[in-house]
């Protein structure tokens, strides 16, 4: 999709600053662009003397055969030069994804379910996969082009002022004319291309909301009913893609003709001229031919930008994503000795307009149970992201408490984290190995992968989830899906405390752990809690039942939202 | 078979035939112009050099003009008719493809997963228009482009023309054949990794936070890197075999352009041929082989759009998952009760069975329970008796055999209410409507207070007129459940099957949304899967199903006590509700 702002700039700055390996691109593309530019006139110069050699009958074949011979070898110069620059431009383009791919990725993780991948990991994988794609036109076609378009009619009409002034004032006036077009175009038909790329958009998004919807929509028998909708939606969809396809013809009509018009400006005019006398017949073939080469590729340009307009608006959503990653913690300092205290000041919360969490304060104690209750949307969740860094806060500060106080604007956020267990209310377990089946070892180890098997087995034993997954020979090999298919909540929470206990953390972290059913493994949970309270960790809960509130050594209410 | 596949696409826009021959001969049009603009130019500045009458000009400077004209503006048309001709086609195509998702919904395209249904409807069929417009239109135009140099070069040097009937070959038949076979290996293994990355990014982002609290960040960037690494490996062997038949079409422009030279110049020498011939025959193959430039492409879009017609027709290989009976029988009014003998359900061809031997029945009003372990086959239960899944055995609901009552009454009369049910991105109002033939406003609003969503539509500004956004986004988990709800509500239905409802709420939301269930659906037989044993009233009956097969069947206070499954799990979970009004006493030690 075209971007939304309103200057369309050629080369976009930022990607040469987020993607380095452009700058090298763009140099070689120079490079390359040079190369047949010089190719370009020494191809019109042998091909125009052969002719006139031949045609004016003053030389004989063995005079020309040289020539002959250098223009094949004109030719073939130009098809390695195409052969290099394509494979450059895929290379080039391949690392600038990567690069592009990396920063993007590593943002989006960054800011965890509070950033994009919490509402929308489907489509940013999208973007970051398919979206990202688009860039391959944008590097392997326009960006050459563009290189092309400076370096080509500059050079032709460099060379065409050292053969014929007449034909090269024609063509300094004219050649202008075509990127003034293309921007008087452009800022015609922009707004109206913009418009219809957002209705394409939300077309393709309707697609999947039907199609997403298909078992819902045949539970009702409405199915069938939709495809008129789809039919409807399908005409729409082609009127409007026919409306951006008719401006961007309509303005390579004008363009073409344009250039065919100053081309033929300049052959009349030598035309004239030869038959004048005022003219040789060497010069005004190889003027000619020139011509129409200066026009090309300003007029492919234009061409060109539409298909890496597409890439480029993938470009601009993934330049917005690194720029609107979180902040990267002061990489310094490590928490070092006994954390006797965690300590929430004045700590709240606002997306936009609207608060999250109400300011709050409390200290929660090692060897303490601290419980956090409050009613649903109180914003209970949200502090817990908070305390652990994964969203920054509004306002206030998240601080611990050992020897000395260590605020967490102070420390590395991988420092942070690494003295949190953290327990989510709906816990993914994944692997480092991304994929959609893993072994139980692998799902407990995210954290730390190191840990032996005796160690696994003991934290899923406290974490009472022994009975329902080892009791088969499989054991830690057992596999579990990472949607959490095959799993209840309450196994997918017990499994995600194993997995938190194995890192020993000096800071457990829950987030209402008791929401499942299995009582027997939820007493294990609340032994675990227990127990590990009684080694000094710091022990965080978010509870709703009154009866979890009452096991806690500390009950901190979370006031509901001010609106 | 994919040559099949792409064939059958290109039938099924058979009815914009004339358009595309239309803009193929548009296209050769323009194709000429510009071939014959340089050789005219060519054979006029040979002219003029000879200080001709200026008569002899005038005709060769007017053809030049209109050809400079004419390649403009029949390229213009060309366009115009090609694409609007190519785009007609699409709406068709697209409700053809749905139809196809809709024969085979829910249980047939459960495999796909979201993401590749979304390239299936949208992607593949958007790239249906590249089949006419960048493969068979611009290779035809090649083609005729061909031609018509070898019938110039037939007139002025037979050798010459034989000459441009192989290199024509080597640019339309040869380029693209040596095209798809550099780039098969690579591709082949391209789609998967592609298919690999977008997996494995999914699984990153849905756990960003998990994998940041656990310090698993960089691993998980490196393991992306590694896919993306492969790919870049892949991509390049991609690029070369490209470049390698890009650069094989500009030699061949300058074979044709070198060898015309060599083959006229002499003959131009000898006087053959006059002189003036030369400089076009030069120039034309020149002009010629630019048109075919384009040739390489259209070989790559070629591959891509197979790769799509396979995708789309693979649909139509699919087996129907339930066919609707060829004679329906009508269903009577009311609800006189449903009863199951010896149902069983498999998969595919797999021996092991998902359900096997169940008999159950429900009267009239009656609330029945489905319990058991996850996987045990409870939502592949709730699939056969919406008519999603074939069985065998025998279903009669009042007294009819399921499989002859048509699907269409059968949803009519039975609902279902899923873990995490579709919420459209449109307003609240359509969202609930669609529970109803012509369900207006009036239905609406009742059904919405009915499900207690008063608080939401207070909320929301534009009140039912809300858009809910993508998937529900702009609304909770919670309320999402209670629009599925208020959609059940609008119309009364015989029987309601209720899959776990408040599988995906935390506590408070899944008790109220359970007392608000069984105070609509007090009325409604009703069929409950549930994991809450506790919230089970005493004298329903429940059905355990482990493993496929129902171990257990009595009235809830029996199994209680019954020393099974049940008796276990009701134990369990009412020990540790026990606990928890103790406040966990007993654990403090």
């Amino acid at each position: 999709m075209i971007g939304q702002n309103d200057e369309v700039k050629p080369v976009d700055p930022r990607l040469l600053k987020y993607a380095r390996s452009s700058r090298g691109f763009l140099v070689l593309a120079i490079l390359v662009g040079m190369g047949i530019a010089v190719v370009v006139v020494i191809q019109a110069r042998l091909l125009s003397d052969v002719i006139v050699n031949l045609t004016t009958g003053s030389a004989s074949w063995a005079d020309v055969a040289p020539t002959v011979i250098a223009l094949a070898c004109v030719f073939l110069l130009r098809a390695l030069l195409n052969w290099f620059a394509e494979t450059t431009a895929f290379r080039s383009a391949a690392l600038a994804k990567r690069e592009l791919r990396a920063a993007a990725g590593a943002a989006v993780l960054r800011g965890g379910h509070y950033g994009p991948a919490g509402t929308r990991p489907g489509e940013m994988a999208a973007l970051l996969s398919r979206g990202i794609d688009g860039l391959d036109a944008y590097y392997a076609r326009y960006l050459p082009q563009l290189v092309l378009a400076v370096i080509v009619p500059l050079t032709i009409l460099g060379v065409v002022l050292g053969a014929d002034v007449l034909s090269a004032v024609i063509l300094a006036v004219t050649i202008p004319l075509i990127p003034l077009f293309l921007a008087l175009i452009g800022m015609y038909t922009q707004s109206r291309v913009d418009r219809q790329w957002k209705v394409l958009g939300q077309l393709s998004g309707h697609f999947l909301d039907l199609v997403s919807g298909l078992p819902t929509l045949k539970a009702f028998g409405r199915a069938k009913a939709q495809e008129r909708a789809i039919r409807g939606i399908g005409e729409e969809y082609r009127s409007s893609t026919m409306g951006v396809l008719r401006i961007s013809f309509l303005s390579s009509l004008a363009l073409e003709l344009l250039a065919t018009v100053s081309v033929a400006l300049v052959a009349v005019s030598i035309g004239f001229r030869l038959a004048g006398g005022q003219m040789e017949y060497s010069t005004a073939l190889f003027v000619l031919l020139l011509a129409p080469e200066a026009y090309l590729p300003l007029r492919m340009v234009g061409q060109q930008f539409h298909a890496a307009a597409e890439g480029m608006g993938a470009a601009e959503q993934i330049f917005a994503l690194i720029e609107s990653a979180p902040r990267t913690f002061v990489d310094q300092a490590m928490v070092v000795g006994d954390v006797r205290e965690l300590t929430v000041h004045e700590v709240s919360v606002s997306f936009g307009e609207q608060q999250a969490l109400a300011p709050i304060s409390f200290s929660a104690h090692a060897g303490q149970i601290t419980a956090l209750a409050g009613p649903s949307g109180a914003g209970k969740s949200t502090l817990l992201a908070v305390i652990m860094g994964l969203l920054q806060p509004t306002s206030g500060r998240v601080s611990l408490l050992t020897d000395h106080r260590v605020d967490q604007a102070t420390v590395s956020r991988e420092a942070w984290l690494r003295e949190i267990g953290w327990v989510p209310q709906f816990p993914r377990l994944v692997s480092a190995s991304l994929r959609p089946q893993i072994s139980l070892r692998e799902a407990v180890t995210l954290g730390a992968p190191a840990a032996s098997d005796d160690a696994v087995w003991n934290c899923l034993t406290q974490a009472g989830v022994v009975d329902e997954f080892a009791v088969d020979t499989a054991g830690l090999d057992r596999m579990i899906s990472v949607d959490g298919s095959g799993l209840s909540i309450g196994q997918s929470q017990r499994l995600a405390l194993a997995r938190a206990m194995i890192r020993e953390p000096r800071i457990l972290i829950l987030d209402e752990p008791t929401a499942a059913l299995d009582a027997k493994s939820e007493s294990a949970v609340v032994q675990a809690l227990q127990r590990a309270a009684r080694q000094g960790a710091i022990v965080l809960v978010v509870a709703h039942r009154q009866a979890m509130l009452a096991i806690a050594d500390q009950v901190i209410r979370v006031p509901g939202r001010v609106q | 078979m994919t040559l099949a596949a792409e064939r059958k696409l290109w039938q099924s826009m058979r009815a914009q035939r004339w358009e595309f021959a239309g803009a193929t001969l548009l296209g050769f049009m323009a194709a000429a112009c510009s071939v014959v603009l340089l050789g005219a130019a060519a054979w006029l500045i040979a002219t003029a050099a000879g200080a001709p009458p200026v008569i002899t000009l005038a005709v060769a400077a007017a053809l030049v003009r209109a050809c400079a004209l004419g390649r403009a503006i029949f390229r213009y048309v060309e366009r115009l008719t090609g694409h609007d001709a190519a785009f007609r086609g699409l709406p068709g195509l697209r409700v053809a493809v749905f139809q196809q998702l809709e024969r085979l919904a829910p249980s047939g395209i459960a495999h796909f997963g979201r993401g590749d249904l979304l390239v299936r409807m949208v992607a593949d069929v958007d790239s249906a228009v590249d089949l006419p417009l960048r493969v068979v239109l611009p290779w035809m135009q090649g083609v005729l482009v061909v031609v018509g140099t070898v019938v110039f070069f037939w007139w002025l040097l037979p050798a010459a023309a034989v000459l441009m009937i192989v290199l024509g070959l080597v640019a339309v038949v040869l380029v693209p054949w040596l095209i798809a076979r550099l780039t098969a290996h690579a591709e082949s293994r391209l789609a998967p990794l592609r298919g690999e990355l977008s997996a494995s990014l999914v699984t990153a982002f849905a756990g960003a936070s998990d994998i940041q609290a656990f310090g698993a960040s960089d691993r998980v960037e490196q393991q992306l890197a590694d896919i993306d690494a492969q790919l870049t490996r892949l991509g390049r062997r991609e690029a070369f075999g490209l470049g390698l038949a890009g650069a094989l079409m500009t030699a061949v422009q300058g074979i044709a352009v070198v060898a015309s030279l060599c083959l006229v110049g002499p003959a131009v020498i000898d006087g053959q041929i006059a002189a003036v011939w030369l400089a076009v025959a030069a120039l034309l193959p020149l002009a010629a082989f630019d048109v075919l430039a384009v040739i390489p492409a259209a070989a790559i879009a070629d591959k891509k759009v197979r790769a799509a017609a396979l995708r789309l027709e693979s649909l139509n290989d699919l087996k129907t998952p339930v066919d609707d009976p060829s004679a329906p029988v009508h269903l009577p009014a009311g609800f006189s009760g449903l009863s199951l003998q010896h149902v069983n359900v498999a998969l595919g061809s797999s021996p092991n069975a998902i359900l096997a031997d169940i008999s159950l029945w429900i009267a009239p009003h009656e609330h029945v329970y489905v319990v058991g372990p996850s996987g045990a086959g409870k939502s592949t239960l709730a699939s056969v008796l919406m008519g999603f899944t074939r069985y065998s055995g025998s279903i009669a609901i009042n007294g009819v055999e399921l499989h002859s009552v048509s699907q269409e009454q059968l949803r009519q009369r039975v609902g279902l209410l899923e873990q995490r049910a579709h919420i459209f991105g449109t307003t609240i109002q359509e969202n609930v409507a669609l529970g109803r033939d012509a369900g207006d406003e009036q239905h609406v609003r009742q059904a919405l207070a009915d499900a207690q969503l008063e608080p939401l539509l207070d909320r929301m500004t534009e009140g039912i007129n809300t858009r809910v956004g993508t998937f529900g986004s702009s609304i909770s988990g919670g309320e999402a459940q209670r629009i599925a709800v208020a959609r059940l509500l609008i119309e009364p239905r015989d029987l309601m099957l209720l899959d776990e409802p408040t599988a995906h709420l935390d506590g408070e939301n899944a008790r109220a949304l359970e007392a608000m269930l069984s105070e609509q659906f007090a009325s409604t037989a009703s069929i409950t899967i549930t994991h809450q044993l506790l919230t089970i009233p005493a004298s329903a009956r429940v059905f355990v199903l482990e493993n496929g097969r129902i171990t257990e069947s009595a009235t809830c206070s029996e199994l209680q006590h019954g020393g099974g499954w049940f008796a276990e799990q009701f134990q369990s979970q009412w020990d540790f509700e026990l606990m928890q009004s103790n406040g966990f006493g007993i654990l403090r030690e």
